[in-house]
């Protein structure tokens, strides 16, 4: 493994990326390529498929009211997410940045503990609290506020999935406030402006790309996410995610469950696409 | 002096919402666990471990579990070999192409878990190859490989090169080289790598959810069919168990590697 | 250098290219037994890469690299048996520092181990079981010098070593290498971007760019008689005034108008030039002195001067648009004020025609 040659080293390293390719090739590019294929392939009920090309999975997704309703809720429930983490993430970011390292430690421990708690777990434990008769009603009714109604609603999804995602919009939101000079802070002040007004005019946007590629992640993760959904979510309440789920279980329909999990992925890629395009668009280019 | 003590107050409470928000499903889960009764109540109206008696005497809950440990401890061993390999033929790739061959490997981060789960499903169904260990086995391994690519490749020391050039330089051949100096510095990369390879097969529910069959269930697809068609305490007592056990995993591994660099590597990229 | 006794190094005809970027166009370099040899360039001028491939560590495209006319330009770089110090010093971070050092040795030397030997040579006894991050920059790059020459090499090759020390570090640990290379009289190549290093530490300098080599001599040839204007800027500061040769007196000898100048001045060169030839003439700024009333001068105005320590530096007008930077000698304060007619002269034996 010494560097012998330059050619040598080259020789070796294609050598030691086949297996992985390989792998991947066989368990995800390969069964990826397929389903794509499939997602253009006419339904059929007694052969699953037929050898036919044709657009009307995509049609149906894109046309049929129920998955329109899905989408409309998809993007509801995403964009209420990632609303509700970049909010949250901002806040627990900055207290991050001017904690002292010790505290700093201790927090960012505490925000990421859960994350090797199993997501089901986490949402079992919503699900109780959400019950009808679970803590939180208890202690609304201690107060005279309640019961709720909010276990199969969908403000349980969006709690829930709030509290799954805001490790991943708070971390970069974090880091991009780590890279701010806090000389710039010191000469805003120079220049005199007070703190607060200072922390707006140069923190915040230059904090700006953290918070969207916080937000766009706690967006595609919530529109893809089906387990929370499944748990948490009225049998009514229509999203892209569940529906493909369903239409591949339930409903053995695998072509238009494939065109809906392409069409999902697509959303998110085009949101991903719009924000940091309208981010470059704002600094010229500049940040990003 | 005032104004301080105010931000210094506003700025404890909201931390202490936050802590309480992100740990309140943990903390219902483990109450709830305690319950005598068959029904989940919280806080627990009368404390008892029956539950856990229940659920380490039942095989609906030892079955999955064992499943679900020798998944995540075969995953882990070739995720960590085949990461180990690969983040070494990262590091000596030509600059050029660099770029493409790592988002080639990294892809399955990317990639919405619920579609890489029904397109393997599809796949496997083809190979037949559904409901079975293999199929669990190649699902996770396919979305955890990039995690230990990630970080093998972002933890072996910068001038790792030059290192190994001066090892040469200094008459170690090829073998000893590798030996004596490649592998030592990759080894902490790797048992991380390794290690979160075991958390990410053991805790994923999106892939196995799909992948799962009567011959192979793992935990937190049982975890997900008991939340969803029963209601008693007793996945609350499994899900405490295994809360335990990755506590128990995680301080037992601090001492080698560095949990915190882990997630952050995680959480920076997305999640399988 | 004896004519019949064989080189240490032998760098016959080296070429290299990265894809179609050549970086090594044709290099050739003797290096004679326990000589010290600078290699000086810019930044992408090859030398690094010349270095390399003498170690073995990057194969050559072309030409051929004996070893005390030994063949080894097809030998991996763990059987050449070089003493490499790398820019980062690659001290291996597990290891350490007896361990770094003893790294390489296999047969103990009568009995004895080098490794002892060379840290104390280096004056590292006492930090032997210390880990590399927990030295300071100037213990590492000691630590690697230590590692290199453990392995007793037949040559030491050193890339740019100094670079990540600050400057009193650095001035000291070029006084030491140059004490340990004096002490062993081991074969030694070093490349730098840092001209002062270069003239301090060497017997022979290599003044490289574009992967030519420009240049070899000793640091006084390479200083006072540079070859061409890349030299000569390159290696210290210089002034660079047009003139026309009056008379050729040698082949190594011309009298020069400068232009602007009334009289023709004396100049020594590296090669012939005729009567009526363009030349650039250099002259140092610490070899130009400042009058009011020499005659025989060239006459100017003082623009601009800076204290400088040591001397003055000032930068002096002779015609229109045509500066030369004097370095006077600094008597606590400017002695010239700015505008003042002054008259400068030069010394005729420092004058250095270059042909265009």
């Amino acid at each position: 493994m010494a560097g012998v040659g330059d050619d040598g080293t080259r020789a070796r390293a294609v050598l030691l990326i086949v297996p992985i390719l390989v792998v991947l090739t066989l368990g995800f590019y390969a069964p990826l390529g397929f389903f794509l294929a499939l997602s253009f392939l006419r339904y059929d009920p007694a052969h699953l498929y037929l050898h036919q090309w044709t657009f009307a999975n995509y049609h149906v997704v894109l046309a049929e009211s129920t998955y329109r309703l899905g989408l409309f809720n998809t993007l509801r429930l995403a964009l209420a997410v990632a609303a509700c983490t970049v909010v949250l993430g901002y806040g627990i970011a900055v207290v991050l940045w001017r904690s002292t390292p010790g505290w700093r430690n201790v927090l960012i421990t505490a925000l990421i503990a859960p994350l090797f708690v199993s997501v089901i777990i986490r949402t079992y434990g919503w699900l109780i609290i959400f019950d009808n008769r679970g803590p939180l009603n208890e202690m609304l009714r201690w107060f005279s506020l309640g019961p709720l109604h909010i276990r199969s609603t969908l403000t349980a999804v969006v709690v829930a999935l709030t509290e799954v995602e805001l490790p991943f919009a708070t971390l970069p939101i974090f880091a991009a406030l780590s890279q701010v000079d806090r000389a710039l802070v010191e000469a805003a002040a120079t220049l005199g402006e007070p703190p607060l007004r200072a922390f707006a005019r140069v923190v915040v946007p230059l904090s700006l790309p953290g918070v969207v590629t916080g937000g766009i992640l706690a967006f595609s993760l919530a529109a893809s996410s089906f387990v929370e959904p499944l748990v948490l979510a009225p049998p009514n309440l229509f999203l892209l995610a569940t529906l493909a789920y369903d239409d591949i279980n339930q409903v053995l329909n695998w072509p238009l469950g494939a065109a809906t999990g392409f069409f999902l992925f697509a959303v998110a890629l085009l949101l991903t696409a719009v924000s940091v395009g309208a981010l470059r668009l704002t600094r010229g280019g500049r940040m990003v | 002096m005032m104004a301080t003590r105010t931000v210094g107050v506003l700025r404890g409470t909201f931390v202490a919402i936050v802590l309480l928000f992100i740990l309140a499903p943990l903390i219902v889960v483990v109450g709830v666990s305690f319950n005598r009764s068959p029904f989940v109540f919280f806080p627990p109206r009368a404390l008892s471990l029956h539950w856990y008696g229940e659920v380490l005497r039942s095989s609906a809950w030892t079955g999955p579990l064992a499943t679900s440990a020798v998944v995540a401890a075969i995953v882990a061993g070739f995720a960590g070999l085949l990461g180990t390999v690969s983040g070494l033929a990262l590091a000596r790739w030509p600059v050029r192409g660099r770029q493409m061959i790592e988002l080639a490997l990294l892809a399955p981060i990317f990639i919405p878990g619920i579609l890489t789960g029904m397109a393997l499903l599809f796949w496997l169904g083809r190979l037949q190859l559904v409901g079975g260990l293999a199929g669990l086995v190649l699902g996770h391994l396919v979305i955890t490989v990039p995690y230990v690519v990630r970080t093998v490749y972002g933890g072996m020391p910068g001038n790792l090169m030059d290192l190994e050039a001066a090892a040469a330089t200094l008459g170690a051949g090829p073998v000893r080289t590798f030996v004596r100096v490649s592998v030592p510095l990759v080894l902490p990369a790797v048992s991380a790598g390794t290690f979160f390879a075991f958390l990410l097969s053991f805790d994923n529910v999106t892939i196995s959810l799909f992948l799962a069959g009567p011959r192979a269930v793992t935990l937190p697809v049982q975890i997900f069919n008991y939340v969803q068609f029963s209601n008693d305490p007793s996945v609350a007592a499994i899900s405490t168990v295994l809360m335990l056990a990755t506590v128990v995993a995680l301080l037992g591994a601090e001492r080698f590697i560095s949990v915190r660099q882990l997630v952050s590597r995680r959480t920076l990229g997305g999640r399988a | 250098m004896g004519a019949h006794s064989t080189p240490a190094i032998d760098l016959v005809e080296i070429r290299k290219a990265y894809g179609r970027t050549p970086v090594l166009s044709g290099v050739s370099l003797p290096v004679e037994s326990g000589e010290f040899i600078a290699v000086l360039g810019p930044s992408g001028c090859g030398k690094t890469t010349l270095l390399r491939i003498i170690a073995g560590l990057t194969p050559l495209d072309a030409g051929a690299v004996f070893f005390h006319g030994e063949r080894v330009d097809r030998l991996p770089a763990h059987h050449r048996r070089v003493g490499f110090v790398f820019q980062s010093y690659a001290l291996f971070p597990h290891m350490t520092v007896v361990e770094n050092v003893s790294f390489g040795v296999r047969h103990r030397q009568n009995g004895r181990s080098p490794v002892g030997a060379m840290l104390e040579l280096v004056g590292l006894t006492t930090e032997a079981h210390k880990f590399p991050h927990q030295l300071s920059g100037g213990q590492q790059q000691r630590v690697a010098l230590a590692r290199a020459l453990a392995i007793q090499p037949a040559v030491l090759l050193l890339d740019e070593p100094f670079s990540n020390l600050d400057l009193k570090l650095r001035q000291a640990m070029r006084l030491e290498v140059r004490r340990v290379h004096d002490q062993l009289g081991m074969t030694t190549v070093l490349v730098t971007h840092d001209q002062t290093e270069a003239l301090t530490m060497a017997d022979r300098v290599v003044l490289m760019t574009n992967g030519v080599i420009m240049q070899t001599g000793t640091p006084v040839d390479v200083y006072q008689r540079p070859a061409n204007r890349f030299v000569a800027d390159f290696v210290g500061d210089a002034n660079f005034l047009s003139g026309i040769v009056e008379t050729p007196i040698a082949v190594d000898r011309a009298r020069i108008v400068l232009d602007g100048a009334a009289a023709a001045l004396e100049a020594r060169g590296a090669a012939p030039v005729a009567a009526g030839e363009r030349v650039t003439v250099m002259v140092r700024p610490e070899h130009v002195s400042l009058d009011r009333s020499e005659p025989g001068g060239i006459n100017g105005s003082v623009v601009r001067q800076v204290f400088m320590g040591a001397v003055v530096r000032c930068w002096v007008e002779i015609g229109e648009g045509v500066r030369v930077i004097v370095d006077a000698p600094g008597g606590g304060q400017p002695q010239w004020p700015t505008g003042a007619p002054v008259q400068i002269k030069v010394d005729p034996e420092r004058l250095w025609y270059l042909r265009q």
